[in-house]
């Protein structure tokens, strides 16, 4: 299969083996800092290699399923990675929001598929609730250190 | 397998009855009893020859303009609920009758007195009556449902939320007509020119309730749309040897319905309360005396 499309994408969250459901999209941006180092009597600028860094958002229907006797989520999971709540009002000190494991998977028709397994911290969740409009979430995260070793979206 | 005709439709609407009150003042110098006309800030904008009004004083007080609209004591009602001729400057007559004010002039109309003092009032559109409109060619009405895509990453098929906003819309195409001819027919038929009239209504809008008829003949059960609509584009063609034509296309606002069998009919009750009229057989208070 030469070309892949949103038929073929899945997200799983957390090393879970189940893809989460109703995912609209996922997408990623790596990030290459450059150093100069361009010097007095060079004529063309000259660059090193500085921080890489990823980040991404993916977006998803909040949903309610079933598996098995229990009512599932995704969308509200990964609500819960970030958002905690206090006992009462003025209340600073509560639980630090949680890091999470995102797989961006694509279906190549083999049996492991191609994906990349980020350790990332959401950095921010955007929900509206309009007319005419399902009601979703706009997940923003940062990976935290490279892609883990196990990801295989760049082998060819 | 029965087929039907364009013959057996037709279109009906009332004006709306759901406008905001126009608040203004009425002077005593506003009224001229003996032209039997009146005129007030806004009329020119805000009501159309045909409407039916009330006119009522902000403070429930007795509204003094209305010749002989008095209680049994001699004290002026504190509202009138008429129809109106509005005349191009903005001078308003009242009338009992929606066909007398569409023709409009002095004689039909209400006697007026000079109010003593300046009155707050409120004048509000309102009408319980679907008239016909008069002169359609044919009408088009398209209900559609907003289509909400639900496609998730792995989706093969496109998938839609099954419940998106309904809406409608439309299209009158009607012969041009603002005025009833001599031994022109019964009854009191709305004409195009009123919804022309109603797209340029300032303070109100262009609101109005609208039963089209897809099949209507005599007792049998008749088939309709009952949907508010507002007027959204009116064109007018005026050409040599050619009629005149409007085409008025519309917007459904609100609810659309689609009703087999009797059109419902309404008692007013004093309280602005109705009773529903579900048979044809007489009600007591129709058998009063």
């Amino acid at each position: 299969m030469p070309f892949y499309a949103g038929q073929q994408g899945k997200l799983f969250i957390d090393g879970s083996t189940t893809p989460a459901a109703k995912v609209v999209s996922w997408s990623f941006t790596s990030t290459a800092n450059v150093l100069d180092t361009t010097t007095l009597s060079d004529t063309d600028r000259t660059l090193i290699y500085g921080v890489r860094s990823m980040s991404g958002s993916c977006r998803l229907y909040y949903y309610n399923y079933a598996e098995g006797a229990a009512v599932k989520n995704d969308c509200a999971s990964l609500l819960n990675k970030i958002i905690k709540t206090g006992s009462t009002a003025g209340d600073g000190e509560n639980a630090a929001s949680d890091p999470v494991t995102l797989r961006l998977y694509v279906d190549d028709g083999t049996s492991t598929g191609k994906f990349l397994d980020l350790p990332a911290l959401l950095t921010n969740v955007s929900m509206s609730m309009s007319v005419g409009e399902v009601l979703a979430a706009d997940v923003s995260f940062e990976v935290n250190g490279a892609p883990l070793s196990s990801s295989n979206l760049t082998n060819s | 397998m029965a087929i039907f005709l364009g013959q057996q439709g037709h279109v009906e609407l009332r004006r709306d009855a759901s406008n905001q009150a126009l608040a203004t003042t009425l002077d005593p110098d506003d009224v001229n009893p003996s032209r039997k006309r009146f005129s007030v800030d806004f009329a020119a904008g805000a009501l159309i020859t045909g409407d039916q009004i009330t006119i009522a004083t902000v403070d429930k007080a007795p509204l003094e303009l209305v010749a002989g609209h008095v209680d049994d004591t001699g004290e002026f009602y504190p509202d009138y609920r008429g129809y109106v001729h509005v005349d191009d400057a903005g001078g308003v007559r009242l009338y009992e009758t929606f066909s007398d004010s569409v023709a409009g002039g002095p004689d039909a109309a209400v006697a007026l007195v000079k109010p003593s003092t300046a009155q707050a009032v409120l004048i509000q559109t309102r009408d319980t009556n679907y008239n016909c409109l008069a002169q359609v060619t044919k009408y088009e009405l398209t209900t559609s449902r907003d289509q909400v895509q639900t496609d998730v990453l792995g989706d093969e098929f496109r998938s839609y939320y099954e419940a998106g906003l309904i809406s409608g819309q439309g299209t009158l195409s009607c012969f041009w007509q603002h005025k009833q001819g001599l031994c022109e027919g019964e009854g009191n038929p709305e004409f195009s020119s009123y919804l022309a009239r109603l797209i340029l209504r300032l303070k109100q809008g262009s609101g109005f309730d609208g039963r089209f008829y897809v099949y209507s003949c005599g007792a049998e059960p008749a088939v309709w749309y009952d949907t508010k609509c507002i007027v959204t584009n009116v064109g007018l063609s005026v050409e040599p040897g050619q009629i005149v034509q409007t085409q008025i296309q519309f917007a459904a606002t609100g609810p659309i319905v689609l009703h087999q069998g009797e059109p419902t009919a309404y008692l007013l009750q004093e309280d602005s309360g109705v009773i529903l009229q579900e048979d044809g057989s007489a009600i007591e208070l129709e058998d009063g005396d």
